[in-house]
C-alpha cells in the first residue's frame, strides 16, 4: 500500500487539479458570456435611445448633444457611419455637424492609434466621411501599410477627403496591391469622378507587369472609362501582348467598343488560347453585325465548352437574329454538341 | 390583425435594417405619413394578405424569408392591392437589377445610398400619379 501512495497521491492531485481547472474555465466562460450579454444590452439601449435622437437631430440641428461616454463611442460611430453609408445629399452634412458637435472627430483620431483593427477601421471610415484633413498624413501611412483591409479602407478615406489629391497615392497602390479586394477597389474607383482617374489609371495599366495590366484594364472597364478606348486599341494593334491582356482588352471592346473594333475582334476568333476566343465571341455578341453570324456559328463547335456556350449566348442575343433563325441554325448543325448548346437559349428566347 | 392600413396617407415600409427603419419612419411620419413597418418578407407577406391596401409601398429588394421581387409579384396578383404604387429600395445599381424591378411591376426604384429628399419626391410623385 505504501508503495502505491505516491501514485494515488499523484492521481488524486491531478484529479483535483482537473476539477479546479474545469470549474475555473466554467466560471471564465460564464463571466465572459455575462459580460458580452451586458455589452449587447448596453448597445441595444444606446441604439434605441440614439436612433430617434439622431434622426431628430438631422431635421433640427441641435446646439448641444448629450455626452457620449467612451464605452458608447464605438456604438455611436457604428450608427453614424451606417447612416452616412446609407444616404446621399444634405443628410451627410448634418451628420458631420453632429459628429463634430459631439467631439467624435477627436474620438476617431484617438481610435486610429488603437491596437484593435475593428476600432481602427471604424476610425478610418469616420475620418473619411468627416473629410478630416488633419488625418491625411496618418491615413496615407496606413494606406501604405501591410494589412490589406486597413490599407484599402485608408485609401478609400483619402478619396473621401479629397479625390483629386488622393489620386497620385491611390493609383500606384491599385497597380501594385494584389492583395486588395478587386470588388472593393472597383467600388472606390467608381465613386471617383471619371476625369480624375481615367488618364492616370490608363497610364498605370501599361507600366506594370502583364498580370497587373489585365487587372487594371478590368478596373478601367468597371469604372466605364471609355476614354481609354484609343489607348487600348493602339496597344492591341502593336501586336503580341500577353493573352490575358488581349482578353481584358476584348472584354473592354465588347462593352464600350464600336464597329471600328470589329476587324480586330474578328481576328481573335481562332486564337489558340480559349480565353481569348471566349472574349472575342462575347465582344462579337455585343458589337457584331449581320455578317458575323457565320463566324459565331462556326464557334458553336469550338473545342472548349465555354467558348461554345458563349457563342450560343452571343448568337441568340444579337438583335437581328430572331427565335426562328436560331431554330433554323440549330437544325442545320450536324454536330450534336452544337445543337445541344443552342437548346437552352432557344428555350429561354 | 392589420386593420388600420386603409388610410390615404398610410405607407407600408418593408425593410429589415432596424436603424434604417427607425430613421425612415421618423422622417416619413414627420411629413404626415402613417408608416406601417414589416421587418422581414414573411411579415410583409402576411400584411399583404390580411391588410387593406395602403397608399404606397416602399419595398426593400433584399428581405429575409421572402424577397422583395416575390412580394411585388404578390402585390400585383392581388386585386385590391394591384393599383398600389410600389417603390423598390435596392443596393444593386446594375442595369439588370433595375430592369427586373420595373419589369416585375415596380412603379419606381431608389438606389442605396439615397437622398431622403429624392425618396420623398418619388413618394409624392407616385401618390399623385395614382390619385
Amino acid at each position: 500500500m505504501s508503495t502505491l501512495d505516491p501514485i494515488v497521491k499523484l492521481v488524486w492531485t491531478s484529479g483535483v487539479g482537473l476539477v479546479v481547472l474545469a470549474f475555473s474555465l466554467f466560471l471564465l466562460t460564464l463571466a465572459s458570456r455575462l459580460w458580452l450579454m451586458g455589452k449587447e444590452r448596453r448597445r441595444k439601449q444606446f441604439l434605441a435611445l440614439w436612433t430617434p435622437f439622431l434622426a431628430q437631430s438631422l431635421v433640427h440641428a441641435p446646439h448641444q448633444l448629450p455626452r457620449i461616454s467612451a464605452a458608447d463611442s464605438y456604438t455611436f460611430l457604428e450608427l453614424w457611419n451606417y447612416f452616412h453609408a446609407s444616404f446621399r445629399g444634405e443628410i451627410k452634412e448634418r451628420l458631420n455637424h453632429i459628429a463634430c458637435l459631439s467631439g467624435m472627430n477627436r474620438v476617431a483620431m484617438r481610435m486610429l492609434k488603437q491596437w484593435s483593427v475593428r476600432k481602427r477601421l471604424m476610425a478610418i471610415a469616420t475620418l473619411g466621411h468627416l473629410r478630416e484633413r488633419s488625418a491625411w498624413a496618418e491615413l496615407t501611412r496606413i494606406a501604405h501599410g501591410e494589412n490589406p483591409t486597413l490599407s484599402l479602407a485608408a485609401a478609400k478615406a483619402l478619396v473621401d477627403i479629397d479625390a483629386r489629391a488622393a489620386t497620385p497615392i491611390l493609383i500606384p497602390l491599385v497597380a501594385s496591391r494584389t492583395n486588395w479586394s478587386s470588388a472593393k477597389v472597383a467600388a472606390v474607383l467608381k465613386e471617383m469622378e471619371i476625369d480624375v482617374i481615367s488618364e492616370p489609371l490608363a497610364r498605370a495599366a501599361f507600366s506594370v507587369s502583364p498580370d497587373n495590366t489585365a487587372r487594371l484594364i478590368r478596373y478601367l472597364e468597371a469604372t466605364r472609362c471609355t476614354s481609354a478606348l484609343p489607348v487600348l486599341r493602339w496597344y492591341v494593334k502593336q501586336g503580341t501582348p500577353e493573352d490575358r491582356v488581349v482578353a481584358a482588352c476584348l472584354r473592354f471592346f465588347g462593352r464600350f467598343g464600336s464597329r471600328e473594333d470589329l476587324e480586330m475582334v474578328r481576328s481573335y476568333l481562332s486564337h489558340p488560347n480559349w480565353l481569348v476566343r471566349l472574349e472575342a465571341v462575347r465582344a462579337l455578341g455585343a458589337i457584331g453585325i449581320q455578317e458575323d453570324v457565320e463566324s459565331l456559328i462556326r464557334r458553336l463547335v469550338d473545342e472548349n465548352w465555354w467558348v461554345r456556350y458563349r457563342a450560343a449566348e452571343a448568337l441568340t442575343g444579337l438583335p437581328f437574329v430572331g427565335r426562328e433563325r436560331v431554330r433554323q441554325i440549330q437544325e442545320e448543325q450536324t454536330d450534336q454538341s452544337a445543337r445541344e448548346i443552342l437548346a437552352p437559349f432557344l428555350f429561354a428566347a | 390583425m392589420f386593420r388600420e392600413a386603409a388610410n390615404k396617407s398610410a405607407l407600408l415600409l418593408a425593410e429589415d435594417e432596424e436603424q434604417m427603419v427607425g430613421l425612415l419612419r421618423f422622417l416619413l411620419e414627420r411629413q404626415g405619413y402613417k408608416v406601417l413597418v414589416a421587418t422581414d418578407g414573411r411579415q410583409a407577406l402576411s400584411m399583404i394578405n390580411e391588410m387593406p391596401p395602403p397608399a404606397l409601398v416602399i419595398l426593400d429588394v433584399m428581405l429575409p424569408y421572402v424577397r422583395g421581387g416575390q412580394l411585388l409579384a404578390q402585390i400585383r396578383a392581388k386585386a385590391e392591392w394591384r393599383a398600389v404604387p410600389v417603390i423598390m429600395l435596392t443596393g444593386d445599381s446594375t442595369e439588370g437589377s433595375i430592369v427586373r424591378a420595373l419589369d416585375a411591376g415596380a412603379d419606381d426604384y431608389v438606389i442605396k445610398p439615397f437622398s431622403f429628399e429624392e425618396l420623398l419626391a418619388r413618394v409624392r410623385r407616385s401618390l399623385n400619379s395614382r390619385a
